[in-house]
């Protein structure tokens, strides 16, 4: 039921029975807090939420978190008492807290700095020895704890028994000597334990990773996806602007999909972005790599699918993906087109234009990541993100991904002189599809990183990592997400989507798409599991497949 | 003058035996209690002006008519034997001498709710009351008295005894509740209050071992005979713990309204030695001091004792003399509520650890000029703003010893040493 309430004077309308404080920071006010989380709710001990709710007894104080929006309710968020009461909380809490800010991981986004600044900035009158606790503590394969830093605001400790299921870290002890800790003899092994140092406030807990490794300051911070698997969190990548690599992933809140949090897998799963990649065009010369352009490599590429079959304008074979064998044009070697379910619908759609452009040619999306994990919390077993926008896109699938030798659905073992265009393998390639990759005598290969696949190409195209590029990828549920580019492109890097495109110009003649925002409206136009939908503004928190933005 | 209600069996002996006590006219008000309707018990109990003992003095029967009526939820009692406040020593005398009176007050107040559960929460370091509870309790059940269709009635109770083990805050009604529960006693924020959401999520009235102890006189006598006791607003007797610089500490039963001193004269003989009176702390370590003057002028109830800037709490007077040094009792309390302190919220564990550390400055001589303004700044900073009342419980006398005895304090800045201390001790030159 909507109701109105007064707030510094001004009216707004708010639901009753919400607490106070998420109205509050929805329509603009600042309400600063620790120990509130709107994935955990209240608890109620930091004490640093509070505002003065007018009553027929004068104004009193209530903590925000903890109240309920009533009819008519009176508050007052920017009295002299509120601010004495927030510069009082943020005292006490810099009592004991160590001078650490120059050495400590948090500095440039910690609660405890920004409160300081916007609702303290008092000469410290602290002149006694602060009470001291242990320091840099290694409490499991992801986490060092300081238990100095620690304010005891319970986040963590909620967050690991309510929500990840695991209660791991407890607060011992009482009064100023309580202390944050895991149980005797125990560690955290929680597989979602690094939620805990984006939730920390402070300092106090810290993600191994991440320690010691940028100054926050530094850090660009753009919103993508995690394509670690088919769930498709939400994620923001954050980019060292100094050396242009990626330093951490970390959660971005999406109702939709993951709410405020990602697994640890995901989060860890950037450093391959920056490993073994993939730099330049290669051309294969009797057994000899050689370096070229990009032009160069396309028109190689183009030469090795197309074989004879460039006649613009020649009817093409009947729309729909996956075209067999039968078709094929006189004297043309068959071409299997491979594109990894770790693809975007963009590449993949580019893909299936290139298998209408060229007869003879068979076209297949393909999971070769073995599967992982799945557990009732966010971590699908499933390790490709896009394999929803592949059967989306009408593709027919092939299972690699349980390495087992025997031929999963691919129809017969290729003819000897078949082409192979394999795109987006950037995540590894496993024993069982190195094997089949060797029975192809022309590949071409476009790939972000180094594999044994790549070794094999005959023409070598560099790809492009989830980190670089643009482009959509639709989780098992059918939520269509966005990612976006983080790192800075070199300059003769072209995005996978635009290279397959080239190849389609090259064996056709019609020119390539000019902008992917035009390769997007075309697919949306001709793939009616999109229609309905602008693929161009799906938000930031993405779009369901068969309901209306959301 | 001193009408005792509750303390009536304290010298007889084996009045905790059960036969006894019912020689001395125990249980008879279960009869009447049992032909009462419940809601007709909770008016009685509600004009009888009965406030709780614990130390929040809030009306029992208006707690209880909080509770809602509802028929889906357990209804519990929680009866509040943690006696932790500094001073407070009555309870364990109930609980040692006469406890069957609070079981039959345990057996009322669950019939008027609806309660068929009901724990003492006791102190863990009360070996020997709980030993005597037990066997209460224990006869009790033999008798029919407690268990199935007590007395014959049809009404079930069970009772249940619980030690704490060690901690100040598990007297806090949340932290009591939180600690029955199994887990650390922190206490909750409040509102929801346990008479709507308490133990287990279910409706609980928390009490403590003196009120229900008032109800059998209540019920037996009717409320009219309790109201007629006391003041307009403070009714009834309550049990006053004196200890301090006194002839003869004890526990002494009183009427509200009475004068404070006079009260104090008549029964424990006055200042010990006949040392002049410095100050009398009213109701326990977290009640505000009162001067000598002001003792003398005031009367022992809740309204009087408020409007001379304290309060009745748990009843617990403490009487200092001339040779006793507030400074000293500042750092001693401070001492307490610092380790009491259970850490949940910033302005109560951080404050009490600063008011530790500036207290113990001043008594060794090492006190700064600028100390007691921070003091009061300081103690100004820990209340209102908190979870629960501990933080209050150290900010509020603290502030009043600073104010009402500031000469003290600033001779110990001055002199760079406490005055009362026999010897220097640890006097940095200059």
């Amino acid at each position: 039921m909507s109701v109105n309430i007064k707030v510094d004077g001004k009216i707004i309308e708010a639901e009753a029975g919400r607490q106070l404080i998420d109205v509050l920071i929805e329509n603009g006010w600042d309400i600063p807090h620790f120990c509130y989380h709107p994935g955990l709710g209240p608890d109620g001990n930091c004490r640093m939420c509070q505002v003065e709710i007018v009553t027929p007894r004068g104004p009193l104080l209530a903590i925000s978190c903890n109240t309920k929006v009533t009819d008519g309710m009176e508050v007052v968020t920017n009295s002299d008492k509120v601010k004495r009461v927030r510069a009082a909380v943020e005292e006490f809490l810099l009592l004991n807290h160590p001078l650490d800010c120059p050495i400590c991981d948090k500095a440039g986004e910690c609660t405890l700095q920004n409160y300081y600044m916007g609702h303290d900035q008092k000469d410290g009158r602290q002149e006694f020895t602060r009470f001291k606790k242990q320091k840099a503590q290694d409490i499991g394969p992801t986490l060092i704890l300081d238990q100095e830093r620690c304010v005891l605001c319970d986040r963590c400790v909620r967050f690991l028994r309510n929500w990840a299921g695991e209660e791991q870290l407890y607060i011992a002890g009482r009064g100023h000597r309580a202390f944050l800790t895991t149980f005797p003899g125990k560690e955290v092994t929680s597989p979602y334990s690094l939620n805990t140092v984006d939730l920390c406030p402070v300092g106090a807990l810290t993600s191994k990773d991440f320690r010691f490794s940028t100054p926050t300051w530094f850090l660009r911070r753009t919103p993508s996806v995690c394509t670690t698997c088919s769930r498709g969190c939400s994620i923001e990548i954050d980019v060292d602007s100094r050396d242009n690599k990626v330093k951490r992933l970390r959660p971005r809140h999406n109702p939709h999909v993951n709410g405020y949090w990602i697994c640890d897998e995901g989060r860890l799963n950037y450093k391959f972005v920056n490993t073994d990649r993939v730099e330049k065009c290669f051309v294969d010369r009797n057994g000899e790599k050689y370096e070229t352009s990009l032009e160069n490599a396309a028109r190689e590429a183009g030469t090795l699918l197309g074989a004879g079959a460039k006649t613009p304008g020649s009817p093409s074979t009947p729309k729909g993906a996956g075209s067999s064998a039968g078709g094929k044009a006189a004297g043309q070697p068959p071409l299997l087109v491979l594109v990894s379910a770790t693809s975007t619908l963009e590449e993949m759609f580019a893909c299936k234009l290139l298998g209408r452009a060229r007869p003879g040619t068979t076209l297949f999306c393909v999971r070769h990541v073995p599967d992982g994990v799945e557990d009732r919390l966010l971590r699908k077993s499933d390790r490709h993100p896009n394999v929803k926008g592949a059967e989306l896109l009408g593709l027919r699938l092939a299972d690699f991904a349980a390495e087992s030798d025997a031929l999963p659905a691919l129809a017969a073992p290729p003819a000897k002189d078949a082409v192979l265009l394999a795109v987006g393998f950037d995540y590894g390639i496993g024993k069982s599809l190195e094997k089949f990759f060797e029975k192809f005598s022309k590949i071409v290969v476009i790939s972000a990183r180094e594999s044994a696949l790549t070794k094999k190409a005959h023409v070598l195209i560099p790809g492009l990592t989830f980190a670089e590029k643009e482009g959509l990828v639709v989780n098992f549920e059918g939520h269509i997400q966005m990612l976006s580019p983080a790192l800075d492109r070199l300059w003769d890097r072209v995005p996978p989507w635009q290279v397959v495109a080239r190849l389609v110009a090259e064996l056709t003649g019609e020119g390539g798409f000019d902008t992917v925002a035009n390769l997007r409206k075309r697919l949306g136009a001709e793939e009616t599991a999109f229609s309905g939908i602008d693929l161009n503004s799906v938000g930031s928190t993405g779009v369901r497949v068969g309901k209306s933005p959301v | 003058m001193s009408k005792k209600i509750i303390s009536v069996n304290f010298d007889k002996p084996s009045a905790n035996k059960l036969s006894v006590y019912e020689e001395l006219g125990g249980y008879r008000s279960i009869g009447k209690l049992f032909r009462m309707n419940p809601s007709e018990v909770i008016e009685e109990v509600k004009k009888s002006g009965l406030r709780g003992r614990g130390g929040a003095g809030f009306s029992a029967g208006m707690k209880w008519s909080f509770v809602p009526k509802e028929m889906n939820r357990p209804k519990y009692l929680c009866v509040n034997a943690d006696e932790g406040e500094p001073g407070t020593f009555k309870d364990r005398k109930i609980l040692v001498l006469d406890p069957h009176r609070l079981i039959e007050g345990i057996i009322i107040c669950c019939w008027a709710v609806g309660i068929h559960a009901a724990y003492v929460y006791v102190r863990g370091e009360y070996d020997t009351p709980i030993r005597k509870l037990q066997e209460a309790i224990d006869e009790a059940y033999a008798k029919g008295y407690l268990g199935k269709h007590i007395f014959g009635s049809g009404f079930d109770l069970n009772v249940y005894v619980h030690r704490g083990a060690g901690a100040y805050i598990c007297g806090e009604e949340t932290g009591l509740i939180e600690s029955l529960e199994g887990k650390k006693g922190q206490p909750r924020p409040k509102p929801p209050y346990p008479a709507v959401i308490g133990l287990f999520g279910c409706p609980t009235v928390v009490n403590n071992v003196e009120t229900l102890s008032a109800l059998p006189f209540i019920i037996n006598e009717g409320w009219e005979a309790y109201a007629a006791l006391g003041t307009e607003k403070s009714k009834g007797t309550m049990l006053f713990s004196v200890s301090g610089m006194v002839e003869r500490p004890g526990v002494y039963e009183e009427v509200f309204g009475v004068n404070l001193w006079e009260f104090i004269e008549r029964v424990t003989g006055g200042v010990k030695g006949g040392r002049r009176l410095k100050a009398v702390i009213p109701g326990g370590s977290s009640s505000p001091i009162l001067t000598a003057d002001e003792a003398r002028a005031v009367s022992i109830d809740y309204e009087s004792i408020a409007a001379a800037g304290s309060m009745v709490g748990s009843g617990a007077i403490i009487v200092l003399s001339e040779d006793d040094c507030i400074v000293k009792a500042l750092r001693v309390i401070s001492r307490f509520y610092a380790h009491e302190s259970c850490g949940q919220c910033p302005p109560c564990r951080e404050g009490t650890f600063w008011l530790v550390r500036l207290a113990e400055r001043l008594e060794n001589g090492e006190g700064r000029p600028g100390d007691l303004d921070l003091i009061l700044d300081l103690c100004s900073n820990m209340m209102g703003t908190t979870v629960c009342v501990l933080s209050d419980a150290m900010a509020l006398p603290a502030r009043s010893y600073v104010q009402k005895f500031r000469e003290e304090f600033e001779r110990h800045i001055v002199d760079k040493r406490c005055p009362f201390s026999p010897a220097p001790n640890g006097v940095r030159a200059g």
